[in-house]
């Protein structure tokens, strides 16, 4: 079945374009890695999906659903780690867990919350600290405890390495993929080619709005894929 | 949902140094303002008391005098001091505590506690409502011009809506934390400005006065938390919301001020010195001088006549001198009544203007419910001096009545004695019941809740509208 799909979609902003035509499609339970610099679309796209931004021509669709026209049911199945996770600094990292999870269909209980806390690795010792004293890595981290907790099919996670210290970052991919091992749909958009390969399903190269490439990971090696990315980044220079 | 909005306002509301420091500022204004209260609360009752024994026995001891003479020497009517003038003293300080009660004179009230102030230092004007009326709504503003907007610019908005998060729901659990925090600080603020009032016996609480009082505050400060959230829906920046709030505020403590000066211009009312010539001319002249007397005393002989089934006013054997002087009484009250009765109409259309103010302003609705609650508005003045004019109108016709029926022949050489002074009742006030003050003011009640629902639910509408703005 198909989780995201995106048919000819095209959006500006100030005579700029940020998409261009793009289509894609991916299957429930993959993992597709959005790669390109800064400014290529990744990030528009993500919003278009989340029905944040409208997009000028084509259209998207969300586990059969168009998040523009039906934007609360498409979000009953949808989370988003953002690359900045907005939490509220006065409150402790369960505190937002608990806040963010009360706005779900099927709240989890609090054992279960703290749960999705241990799931992320966040050290017992910080589930009560306020997010204000947590590091960026740590309040990643709650983020994504707050998407596993709402138990989406499908997750958006824009930028989850930017910022991460290397022992963060390889953690945050652990997580990632044993998310990814329950049958979750991920779209993650990212210019870290690093953490990506070995995680996504499929790779996507988007340059100035346009999706260049749609490789599946297992066509390529490591390597292939690197040489793959230099070229792309060459072009987009 | 919204229970879940209401705990992490709350939380973060308690959280914030800012409210904590805020917080402890206006608690000890307020017990300053209260403990300021009850001092002038302690200080006026005492005078008023020893005032009032003063005046019993100085009209006890007169010694024997023609009742007439009586009603010149005259009595004070003494206005109660209102318990809860120690939390809003409103127009106490400027209006007259007492009235001089005389034969063929209605008397403004004077002695006026301004007048005689020796309490100058600067937080003598602080009054535990002026700190509740201005001071906390500001608090207010600072602490929540940033509810909405604030979460738009740290991205908790977005991250909110990706939630599926509704404004409605938004803007009901901080509907919730607004009742929740103004139910607190107005139980609070209150009871801690009304509780020195408690240890003083020599007042009357009303402690239903005081629990509207706290309602009052508490709609209020629903009010002005719904304004606060309105604008910080509306606005993009936090910067923005805060001197939008700081704008309400200064316009809703300082604009009534310039209405009060246009009702002043509106509808003036006389000097004195022409009020008082305008008695003279009408009340005194037309009668001593003028025709008047023959047919006022005509009427009212025939009057006493029918009230005895008399046929001849001999029969009765009344004084002639004394019927006249009740007769010029029945004849000035009339005077008074029209000449008064168009000054108070005007304090009442200077009132009307004040009111419509109070449609465009929550936090000047809530001053003028407030001081009408603690008794120490204009109306309750007027109220006081029409109570003081009725005794006076009393007293006197008991004391001419006293001379027509037993000084005979005598006329002005008859005298009274202390047996008589004893049965003139000395003044008792009552202030108006709360049910007529309240349907006094319902007019700023309801402006007050109407400002409340409008403003969540424009809110409610703004934050809606930004969320579907925000999908470019």
């Amino acid at each position: 079945m198909i989780a995201l799909q995106a048919s000819d979609v095209s959006k500006s902003f100030d005579n700029v374009n940020a998409l261009d035509n793009v289509s894609l499609q991916v299957d429930n339970g993959d993992v597709l890695g959005l790669l390109g610099p800064n400014g290529a679309g990744k990030t528009t796209l993500i919003n278009v999906f989340l029905g944040l931004v409208k997009p000028d021509t084509g259209r998207v669709l969300v586990l059969g659903k168009n998040p523009i026209e039906d934007p609360r049911d498409v979000r009953n199945d949808i989370s988003y780690v953002p690359e900045l996770v907005a939490l509220y600094p006065e409150l402790t990292a369960l505190q937002n867990l608990e806040f963010f999870n009360s706005f779900n269909e099927d709240p989890c209980s609090n054992d279960e919350l703290r749960q999705c806390l241990f799931d992320v690795r966040l050290n017992e010792k910080f589930h009560h600290n306020k997010t204000k004293t947590l590091s960026k890595g740590m309040c990643q981290k709650v983020g994504l405890a707050i998407a596993l907790a709402k138990n989406a099919r499908v997750i958006f996670m824009d930028e989850p390495w930017t910022g991460l210290d290397p022992e963060s970052a390889s953690e945050f991919s652990d997580q990632i993929r044993t998310t990814r091992n329950r049958g979750t749909t991920i779209l993650l958009a990212t210019h870290d080619l690093f953490h990506l390969s070995g995680l996504a399903s499929h790779i996507g190269l988007l340059r100035n709005g346009r999706l260049s490439n749609l490789v599946s990971s297992h066509e390529l090696d490591a390597k292939e894929l690197e040489q793959l990315y230099l070229d792309h980044m060459r072009q987009s220079d | 949902m919204i229970l879940a909005i209401l705990r992490k306002e709350l939380h973060e509301l308690l959280a914030d140094r800012k409210f904590r420091i805020l917080f402890a500022v206006a608690f000890l204004l307020t017990v300053i303002a209260a403990m300021e209260g009850w001092q002038r609360l302690a200080q006026d009752a005492s005078l008023r008391s020893e005032a009032s024994r003063i005046e019993r026995e100085t009209w006890l001891n007169q010694g024997e005098a023609n009742p007439h003479d009586a009603a010149h020497f005259g009595r004070y009517a003494l206005r109660e001091i209102p318990a809860l003038s120690a939390f809003d003293p409103g127009i106490l300080d400027y209006s007259g505590a007492s009235v001089w009660l005389e034969a063929h004179f209605q008397n403004p009230a004077s002695n006026r506690r301004a007048e005689n102030r020796i309490d100058s230092y600067p937080l003598a004007s602080v009054t535990p409502a002026w700190l509740l009326s201005v001071i906390v709504p500001l608090v207010l503003v600072i602490l929540l011009f940033g509810t909405v907007v604030a979460e738009r610019e740290r991205g908790t908005l977005r991250f909110l809506w990706v939630q599926n998060a509704r404004p409605v729901q938004l803007i009901l659990g901080k509907f919730s934390s607004a009742l929740i925090i103004a139910a607190l600080l107005a139980a609070l603020f209150v009871s801690l400005s009304c509780m020195p009032i408690v240890f003083y016996q020599d007042v009357t609480i009303d402690w239903l006065s005081v629990l509207a009082l706290a309602v009052c505050y508490f709609i209020a400060y629903v009010c002005i938390c719904g304004v606060i959230t309105l604008i910080s829906s509306v606005v993009r920046t936090s910067h923005t919301a805060f001197w939008l709030a700081a704008l309400f505020w200064v316009t809703t403590v300082f604009g009534p001020l310039l209405v009060a000066q246009a009702a002043k211009e509106l509808h003036p009312v006389p000097r004195d010195r022409d009020f008082g010539a305008a008695i003279q001319q009408e009340a005194q002249a037309p009668f001593w001088l003028g025709a008047a007397q023959y047919e006022e005393v005509a009427i009212y002989e025939a009057e006493v006549m029918t009230r005895h089934r008399a046929l001849d006013a001999k029969e009765l054997g009344l004084n002639r001198d004394a019927l006249v002087l009740q007769a010029h009484e029945r004849f000035a009250n009339r005077v008074y009544d029209r000449l008064y009765g168009e000054l108070y109409n005007t304090h009442v259309q200077q009132e009307s203007v004040l009111r419509s103010a109070s449609l465009f302003s929550p936090i000047f609705a809530l001053q003028r419910i407030s001081r009408g609650i603690a008794r120490t508005d204009t109306s309750a003045q007027i109220h006081f001096a029409e109570s003081a004019e009725q005794h006076r109108r009393d007293i006197i016709e008991q004391l001419n009545e006293d001379m027509m029926y037993n000084a005979g022949e005598e006329s002005f050489r008859y005298v009274a004695d202390r047996d008589l002074w004893q049965t003139v009742d000395d003044f008792e006030y009552e202030s108006p019941p709360l049910n007529e003050v309240l349907k006094r003011y319902r007019l700023e009640l309801t402006s007050l809740v109407l400002w409340t629902l409008l403003s969540f639910i424009l809110a409610a509408v703004a934050l809606q509208l930004r969320s579907r703005a925000e999908v470019k």
